[in-house]
């Protein structure tokens, strides 16, 4: 069923309300609210088993959602699923390529299977060896490629049919610090072409340096959400402003001069870092299940 | 050393204890397997194997009706290893292959053996069929030396006393001393055929195809037959030039033919299994037009193989062997879609039943050895026990191996012609099988494998 909203086509490219999913007793998503806005890159955080890939299953057809409401690109995934994922693009966290074609035939495949026109499966597939930088590697079996190669190819793979939505499911993992920084570079080149994405990952650096608003989940609710300063103000106590000291000096001391001349001061730790602030809501304890 | 293999031995050990199902189908299948090969051997060899001798059918068409005919019918009858049925059309229906042989009991059986001479009796064969040759052809012996002795021997007595102008003060103490020989005649019969000693003269051929006999040498199948009155016939085998035809390589080649074909895409099948494990499955399914069509676009790649696999063997016997593969191409082209069309739709099945790749192995491996066996594959169905054959009617091998042999052997046609039975009725259950396999493995694939709950 879609969200109730004549604009959320325009402003929003999924919006979720109330969204649930249960296993039998138990709940994978719990009544979450989410809304991914038009053009930005959008974080999702969370520990193993947080709901997240569930949340991106339910936004990308594959999974019925058990209650509540969603709109991906103004259609209801529920009974829209081809219209939904033909403009909408997945990069799923497993390299999911056929290791004895080529990278040519493998983004030629891709692009036919996602509707790209028969005279533009050629062009399209150029495009995707160059962006990934694997032109002049386009005729290797995928299974001679580095672990990074492939992270390349099977991003580029989901974008063959130019989808308007893109979800990347933890793009960069097990790979080397090249090929993390030639994906970053892709990323941000796809936000700056003007396509909306959703980037799940445990690396909060990459968030960071990526994604304009975070989410964080945790047993299948959203903890938090907004830009990573709001974050920051969500997490710590306010004030007027601060202080920049030398580090030896005594703080309750400067606090004690402070009060005496009638200004209201107190000690706090300095701003939290994302990590921190992940670790703060989400808990300290190990998460294995995934 | 010893350390680590030992180490390496029990994690091997543990991984195969773990897959529940592939474990069982792997220790069930040699059980299997050895039940299924003491069956049948214990079939051929006339004894054990839980279902008993196997019975071998043979027509008899007796166009006298006379006292001597039915009584020569009645002998036959009594002969624990043949199922003889009375009927018509005995040509046709060997012909058909709907028996390995037929006996043809002439208008006059009765009138020549009241007038003291050896009848002539035809036999039709169908010589693709020869272990039941010689099982027809050893218990045939006896019953036509009884035969000769009763109606013949015993009927010549006034005739050979008169021939000898014996006279008639000892005419019956004459008579009585033949009698008494014929009856001791009749014992020695009797004896020889309970220790099997007719039997055991055909032993030797025990297998391989019929040759026509050949200058020399005594063929059992052809001599025995001809100097006890019976006239053989082969009443298929040839082609249209009259030329012989090889049975035992267009078997090979409809045996190997559904065997392989259903191993081949049954590890066809197996591919979505891969797919799902490598991720490539779940990237299709984002795709906008999935769903049906990723199991169909499987079923038409698996079809085409097939079809590949099965022209260059056609070749290969038509080249080779001299299989007659172009004497009638459309009846052949028909069974061999057929017959990948239901492999194809097992090996389906089978992939979307099975959730791991050892399981599918595991479980393909019983079901076609087992269905190759049942479905005449491996033996000829006629020699197996009664199990065998019924079990034999519910594999795609039976209807597979019967089309082929229809065409390559029988030289059948589709529909019926003349007094040929056609393939049609093989040809429809295939498609049928195909059709239901397909049908099962689409509910089983939207089950498991794009159920969205």
């Amino acid at each position: 069923m879609p969200v109730t909203d004549t604009t959320t086509d325009l402003e929003f490219a999924a919006r979720a309300r109330g969204l649930v999913k249960s296993y039998g007793t138990s709940r994978a998503v719990d009544r979450i609210d989410l809304e991914v806005r038009r053009g930005e890159c959008l974080g999702l955080l969370g520990p193993n088993g947080a709901g997240k890939t569930t949340t991106l299953k339910m936004l990308s057809t594959l999974v019925l959602p058990t209650e509540g409401q969603m709109e991906v690109l103004g259609l209801d995934p529920v009974t829209n699923g081809p219209a939904v994922r033909r403009r909408l693009g997945v990069v799923p966290q497993e390299v999911a390529l056929y290791g004895d074609l080529s990278a040519r035939e493998n983004l030629a495949f891709f692009a036919r299977m996602y509707g790209v026109s028969a005279g533009r499966v050629t062009e399209r597939a150029d495009w995707g060896l160059e962006v990934s930088g694997l032109a002049d590697r386009a005729g290797d079996r995928v299974s001679e490629f580095s672990g990074g190669m492939q992270r390349r190819l099977n991003i580029v793979a989901a974008l063959l049919h130019e989808p308007e939505l893109v979800f990347l499911d933890e793009p960069t993992v097990g790979i080397d610090p090249q090929s993390r920084n030639h994906i970053f570079e892709m990323v941000e080149r796809l936000h700056a072409d003007g396509l909306t994405l959703v980037y799940t990952t445990h690396q909060l650096g990459e968030v960071e340096r990526l994604c304009q608003r975070i989410v964080i989940m945790d047993r299948g609710r959203i903890l938090a959400s907004g830009t990573l300063e709001e974050l920051q103000q969500g997490t710590t106590p306010e004030g007027a402003g601060a202080l920049d000291l030398p580090a030896d000096v005594d703080l309750e001391r400067v606090v004690e001069v402070l009060r005496a001349a009638g200004i209201k001061a107190a000690v706090r730790a300095p701003a939290l870092g994302l990590e921190e602030i992940f670790l703060a809501l989400t808990g300290r304890e190990l998460r294995d299940e995934d | 050393m010893l350390n680590d293999a030992w180490t390496l031995a029990r994690k091997d050990l543990c991984l195969f204890f773990r897959d529940k199902t592939a474990l069982a189908l792997a220790l069930a299948l040699p059980i299997l397997l050895a039940t299924i090969f003491g069956s049948a051997m214990g079939a051929m060899a006339g004894g054990g194997g839980g279902g008993g001798t196997q019975r071998i059918d043979l027509l008899v068409e007796d166009l006298d009706g006379s006292q001597a005919s039915q009584a020569f019918v009645a002998r036959l009858a009594a002969v624990d290893a043949l199922m003889v049925t009375t009927g018509q059309n005995a040509r046709r229906e060997v012909a058909n292959g709907e028996y390995p042989a037929a006996i043809v009991i002439p208008a006059g059986y009765g009138e020549t053996l009241a007038g003291g001479a050896i009848p002539k009796l035809a036999l039709l064969r169908d010589p693709s069929r020869s272990i039941s040759q010689q099982v027809i052809a050893g218990n045939l012996m006896p019953v036509l030396l009884e035969s000769v002795v009763q109606d013949v021997g015993i009927g010549l007595m006034p005739n050979v006393l008169d021939m000898l102008k014996f006279p008639e003060s000892g005419r019956a103490d004459a008579e009585d001393a033949l009698q008494a020989s014929w009856s001791k005649m009749d014992e020695v019969i009797a004896r020889l055929t309970a220790e099997g000693a007719f039997q055991d003269e055909q032993a030797e051929p025990a297998t391989g195809e019929a040759e026509p006999s050949s200058g020399g040498g005594f063929n059992f199948l052809e001599d025995v037959p001809a100097m006890l009155g019976l006239e053989a016939e082969d009443v298929v085998g040839a082609d249209d030039d009259g030329m012989p035809r090889s049975w035992g390589a267009s078997h090979a080649i409809a045996a190997m033919a559904v065997m392989m074909l259903m191993f081949s895409l049954v590890a066809a099948g197996g591919t979505l299994l891969e797919e799902q494990h490598e991720g490539t499955l779940l990237r299709l399914q984002l795709a906008p037009g999935a769903g049906t069509s990723i199991l169909v676009g499987k079923l038409v790649s698996m079809g085409a193989v097939g079809l590949l696999q099965l022209g260059i063997l056609y070749a290969y016997g038509g080249i080779v062997f001299d299989v007659p593969v172009l004497e009638r191409p459309f009846e052949l082209a028909l069974t061999s879609l057929g017959v990948v069309f239901a492999a194809t739709g097992l090996g389906m099945l089978f992939a979307t039943v099975c959730s791991s790749r050892k399981q599918l192995e595991g479980l393909s491996t019983l079901v076609i050895l087992v269905m190759s066996a049942v479905g005449g594959a491996w033996f000829p169905r006629e020699i197996t026990p009664e199990w065998f054959r019924f079990a034999g009617q519910f594999t795609i091998t039976a209807y597979a191996m019967d089309a082929f042999h229809g065409v390559l052997w029988y030289g059948k046609g589709l529909l019926p012609s003349g007094d040929v039975e056609g393939i049609w009725r093989e040809v429809c259950v295939l498609y049928g099988i195909g059709v239901a396999l397909t049908w099962l493995s689409f509910r089983f694939y939207a089950k498991r494998f794009l159920a969205r709950a």
